[in-house]
């Protein structure tokens, strides 16, 4: 069964239920105030008519027949009176004569009455139906404290049972009403909510099917429109995400297409012609270089893609100082090929919370790129620094720089601003999106700051953890 | 002519269902309820068939005054009160039941008349009912016993 069905049948009905209690309750309520107001103007006139009787020294037909005609108009519609053994002496409606029993349940009632019955001395009942309330009431006459006769009342009245039947007739009428708009408004709802969900389902599936770019407009300002804005976002980001896909194993397979099709030329050159040795060494040197730097890509992708992937491994609070210093050493040999003087500022060490290999990692890479985009004759400067409760790597050199377009797009795989230049280096252009991939996994920032000529400084930020640390 | 007479007598043992042979005797009982504050329908007094085969009306008014079977109906005369003598008449059945004058005020013995009266009414198909108890003394009439109000007024009446 349909939800929106379900939502609207369970709302209707717990509505309809409440409505129905409501009038149900309202009518008992009215009928229960006409009833107490009906008791104690019949019981009053009983009494009235009682204590008038009782006066008499004796109660024959004669007498009472005398006395009722003296009572002012009771307004009531018959008048009974019987003696102790409910032997009637009057009748006002002329119904029963004189040595006939009338009896009727109030009569006897009353008849029995006394304190130690169960309905005192007054006695009352009613009925309603067909827009008439017929009240009987019946008091006992009372001489010395003695039950001596009886004073029975009936009372048919039309306007008060239309007035019940109308009240009741109204409440029902409201009550089909408000149901009535009710279920509309339900069922309207239910509609409205289930086709917008209904929407979004559909848009589930077409992207499913790899239409990225299809988009869902519900309309409307309320949670379900959030929804969709969510869902909106979400296939924006898978669009990109597919995107990035699509365009890295394009890159990749470029990138690894271009050796692999400079080992294929050379190895063919040396079988087609034929050359002396030095020329074939020097191909297959070529072909050696080649197969290095696809070797060293294919390295740097898999590093990529451990950088990018959640680690599971426990880190630990080390300080970034002797990472440094172990990153200089190794490189201290390339750095003096290229003519770059290292220089080391590591007063200020804060340990962070890293792994050591992923430092080592960024540490490296940073050091590598200020050495190979470096001029001869410049310097290479890491600092150690803090900032609040932050321990800051600065890595700067005094290279060639990153044109300011380009430096949106640095930290991009296989990005690279001079790609002549970077080949010639063995560069592949994975290098900074593995520092930032392993910066990021680790709550880091990193921020570049580079002019044309002059130089660029990477700035990597981690989160400090001030703790005693044993020194290496 | 006597072989028919045989055959449809044996005709009349054997069907099931045969009315003539298989049909109750019942006995109508006149009772006062126990509750009787109700609509207008009810009255106060109620009846209740007994099977019982056919016999005197001293022996059926004995029956009577063992009680009601049925639950909300009960006896008219307290245990003590026992009827001392059954006549019937031409034209009435004259009972005299055992003094009452302590144990039923008037109102109750009223109501124990109008139940005993009705019940010899069905027995016995009489009109009249004289009860006698002690210095009570009653004649009772169908026609005198009114036990429900179901007069309807004009529209005058009606308020």
């Amino acid at each position: 069964m349909k939800s929106q069905f379900l939502f609207a049948m369970s709302y209707v009905t717990i509505t309809v239920v409440v409505l129905l209690i409501l009038n149900i309750y309202c009518s008992g309520i009215s009928q229960r105030v006409f009833y107490e107001s009906k008791e104690a103007s019949m019981i009053e006139k009983c009494q009235l008519a009682s204590d008038e009787i009782a006066a008499l020294e004796v109660l024959n037909p004669a007498t009472v027949s005398g006395i009722v005609s003296q009572m002012e108009s009771l307004k009531i519609t018959r008048l009974i009176v019987t003696d102790q053994s409910a032997q009637v002496l009057y009748d006002s409606a002329q119904q029963l004569g004189s040595g006939s029993y009338a009896l009727l349940p109030e009569i006897l009632l009353a008849l029995q009455a006394g304190s130690d019955s169960p309905y005192g001395y007054d006695i009352f009942s009613w009925d309603y139906h067909d827009g008439r309330m017929d009240s009987r009431a019946a008091t006992p006459i009372l001489t010395y404290g003695a039950v001596v006769g009886c004073v029975y009342m009936t009372e048919f009245d039309t306007a008060q049972g239309a007035l019940i039947d109308s009240l009741q007739s109204t409440m029902m009428r409201i009550t089909l009403v408000l149901a009535l708009v009710v279920i509309v408004l339900s069922l309207t709802f239910a509609n409205t909510f289930s086709r917008r969900l209904n929407k979004i389902m559909a848009s589930m599936r077409i992207i499913q099917e790899g239409d990225y770019s299809h988009k869902v407009n519900l309309g409307g300002n309320d949670e379900l429109t959030i929804l969709g804005n969510e869902f909106n976002d979400l296939t924006e980001r898978l669009q990109t995400s597919e995107r990035k896909r699509s365009r890295f194993v394009s890159d990749a397979s470029h990138e690894l297409k271009t050796p692999l099709a400079s080992i294929k030329l050379l190895a063919d050159s040396i079988l087609q012609y034929d050359m002396d040795l030095q020329t074939v060494r020097e191909f297959v040197g070529d072909i050696s270089n080649e197969a290095e730097r696809l070797n060293r890509m294919t390295e740097k992708l898999l590093s990529l893609t451990r950088a990018e992937r959640d680690t599971e491994e426990e880190l630990e609070i080390i300080p970034m100082a002797p990472t440094v210093r172990r990153v200089a050493r190794m490189l201290q040999q390339t750095a003096q090929k290229a003519g770059v003087q290292i220089h080391l500022q590591l007063l200020i060490d804060t340990p962070v919370l890293i792994l050591e290999d992923d430092l080592y990692q960024i540490v490296f890479n940073l050091m590598e790129n200020g050495i190979k985009y470096n001029v001869n004759g410049g310097h290479l400067t890491v600092r150690l620094r803090r900032e609040s409760d932050n321990a800051l790597l600065e890595v700067s050199d005094t290279g060639m720089g990153i044109p300011e377009e380009a430096q949106s797009h640095i930290f991009e795989r296989f990005y690279r601003v001079d790609k002549a230049r970077s080949r010639a280096s063995g560069g592949s252009g994975l290098g900074l999106a593995i520092v930032r991939a392993i910066v990021q996994r680790n709550r880091g920032e990193i921020r570049l700051h580079s002019e044309v000529n002059r130089g660029t400084t990477f700035t990597v930020s981690f989160p400090a953890f001030d703790t005693e640390v044993d020194e290496e | 002519m006597k072989r028919i007479l045989a055959f449809v007598l044996i005709l009349c043992i054997t069907l099931p269902g045969c009315s003539i042979f298989t049909e109750k005797q019942t006995t109508t009982f006149y009772y006062p309820r126990v509750e009787f504050l109700h609509g207008v329908a009810d009255g106060v007094i109620a009846s209740e068939e007994r099977d019982a085969t056919s016999g005197s009306l001293p022996y059926l008014l004995s029956l009577y005054l063992i009680g009601p079977v049925e639950e909300g109906l009960r006896s008219p005369l307290p245990a003590s009160v026992g009827i001392e003598a059954v006549a019937q008449l031409p034209d009435r059945v004259e009972l005299t039941l055992s003094d009452t004058h302590d144990v039923l005020t008037e109102a109750e013995f009223s109501l124990a008349c109008a139940c005993l009266a009705k019940t010899c009414f069905a027995l016995t198909g009489t009109e009249k009912v004289h009860i006698i108890s002690g210095s009570r003394d009653k004649l009772v009439t169908e026609d005198i016993l009114t036990l429900y109000d179901n007069y309807t007024p004009s529209t005058e009446e009606t308020q």
